[in-house]
């Protein structure tokens, strides 16, 4: 059977690939990546994660009389909950044209073809890795702002699974009339949601939102003496003033490329849902991203014991197509973002 | 198609937050619980799903006063 033998080239070896890939670090800023910040990694033992949120659950034990039993604390078994992560994957494919093209340009030298593959391969490589990153990313937002989780299928974007992380829906919330609606005043309405924020969340240090809600909120904001209007710093100042706490806005407007269909057309979609302001509570963090073992990368592994492979990284791996002719990169990575409810705290303000 | 009245987001309107079927009815309109519905926040109002092609067409405020009139002078 014929094979490819890039695989077989050191360095671009699935192991070599995958301890490449794995040193792309999301929390650099130049990745733009907010996950990192706002639900930290931590890795857990398998993908079936039994106990990923944290309960709404605050028991409080009693005082007793001597002698006598205190207060009995039953186990919370119906908000227990089941999730199973589904692996986040992107693949290239070099097909049987550019194979021959790339034969052709080195005159079948093999030394030759080395060199010029041994450049696109690792780069074609670090975009799958960034691709499944801001996937990440995307869920993450999702997952925070929503409570859900949107499976497609990668073939046929039409065909979609919504998983719910089935938050409570005082957490979860919406506005019954948009914010910026001349009826509505939106820093009124902003002070009341902070207020509720804090008996929920506990202390916060901002909010994360769109552009648009800042400026609907900065518009019906009190003017400063004289009618001059505040500027964004001074209205940070004015909400942390009213609220007693640290407050800063969190402006998301990164975007990513979402493939529309099954094809190579991508739309360019904020990840920051439109409209939404969530509280961020004290110390940053709204929960966590689960790394689970990705199978290959534990092969990899006991292969390569010393390259210091990261079994719940990413990881890069070749198959093969069409006896030899075609050969596909794929980048795998099994994790999940998974939200703390005690630390959620949402509205939908309905701006556009 | 009379699926399940519920709240699968809270509905705050202005400093209150309602997350009960019957108490948001009282207080939210026909518009506001229109747009939730449409966002999928809220289920089983009617609106905008088949419920409301089943409704009778809306009458025009012209034609509502005329009605109303009509009925007057019929006392």
């Amino acid at each position: 059977m014929a094979t490819s033998w890039i695989p077989e080239v050191e360095e671009l070896s699935p192991a070599a690939l995958t301890v490449r890939a794995q040193t792309i670090d999301p929390n650099d800023p130049a990745n733009m990546l907010l996950w990192p910040a706002f639900a930290p990694r931590r890795d857990v033992d398998s993908v079936d994660l039994s106990d990923v949120t944290t309960l709404d659950d605050r028991p409080t034990a009693d005082r007793r009389e001597w002698n006598q039993r205190g207060r009995h604390v039953p186990p919370r078994i119906p908000a227990r909950r089941e999730v199973s992560i589904v692996p986040i994957e992107a693949y290239d494919k070099i097909g049987e044209k550019e194979m021959q093209r790339l034969a052709e340009g080195s005159n079948g030298n093999e030394a030759i073809m080395q060199q010029l593959i041994g450049v696109r391969i690792p780069d074609r490589a670090m975009r799958l890795v960034m691709a499944d990153y801001r996937r990440l990313e995307f869920d993450f937002f999702n997952a925070w702002l929503n409570g859900q989780i949107v499976q497609r299928n990668p073939q046929n974007a039409a065909e979609t699974q919504t998983a719910s992380f089935g938050f409570d829906s005082a957490r979860l919330t919406t506005a019954g009339t948009a914010w910026d609606d001349p009826g509505e005043d939106a820093y009124a309405n902003l002070i009341g949601f902070l207020e509720d924020a804090i008996s929920a969340v506990g202390n916060i240090q901002g909010v994360a939102t769109r552009n648009s809600v800042i400026a609907a909120i900065q518009a019906d904001a009190p003017d400063l003496i004289g009618g001059v209007a505040m500027t964004r710093a001074q209205l940070e100042q004015r909400i942390s003033d009213d609220v007693g706490q640290p407050f800063r806005f969190y402006m998301v407007e990164n975007t990513v490329d979402v493939f529309t269909d099954g094809g190579t057309a991508t739309t360019s979609t904020k990840v920051f849902t439109a409209g939404h302001l969530a509280v961020v509570p004290a110390g940053g963090q709204v929960g966590y991203t689960a790394f689970a073992p990705v199978v290959r990368a534990m092969e990899l592994a006991r292969q390569v014991p010393g390259a210091g492979i990261d079994i719940r990284g990413v990881t890069v791996y070749y198959d093969e197509e069409l006896m030899g002719r075609g050969l596909t990169i794929e980048a795998q990575l099994n994790a999940l973002p998974v939200p703390d409810e005690q630390r959620v705290f949402v509205v939908d303000t309905l701006i556009a | 198609m009379a699926d399940e009245r519920k709240i699968l987001r809270g509905v705050r309107m202005g400093r209150e937050l309602y997350t009960d079927v019957d108490e948001l009815q009282e207080v939210a309109s026909k518009e506001q619980l229109e747009e939730l519905s449409a966002k999928g926040y809220i289920t089983g109002f009617g609106y905008p799903g088949p419920d409301e092609a089943e409704q009778k067409p809306r009458r025009s405020s012209k034609k509502a006063a005329k009605k109303a009139a009509t009925k007057e002078a019929a006392k």
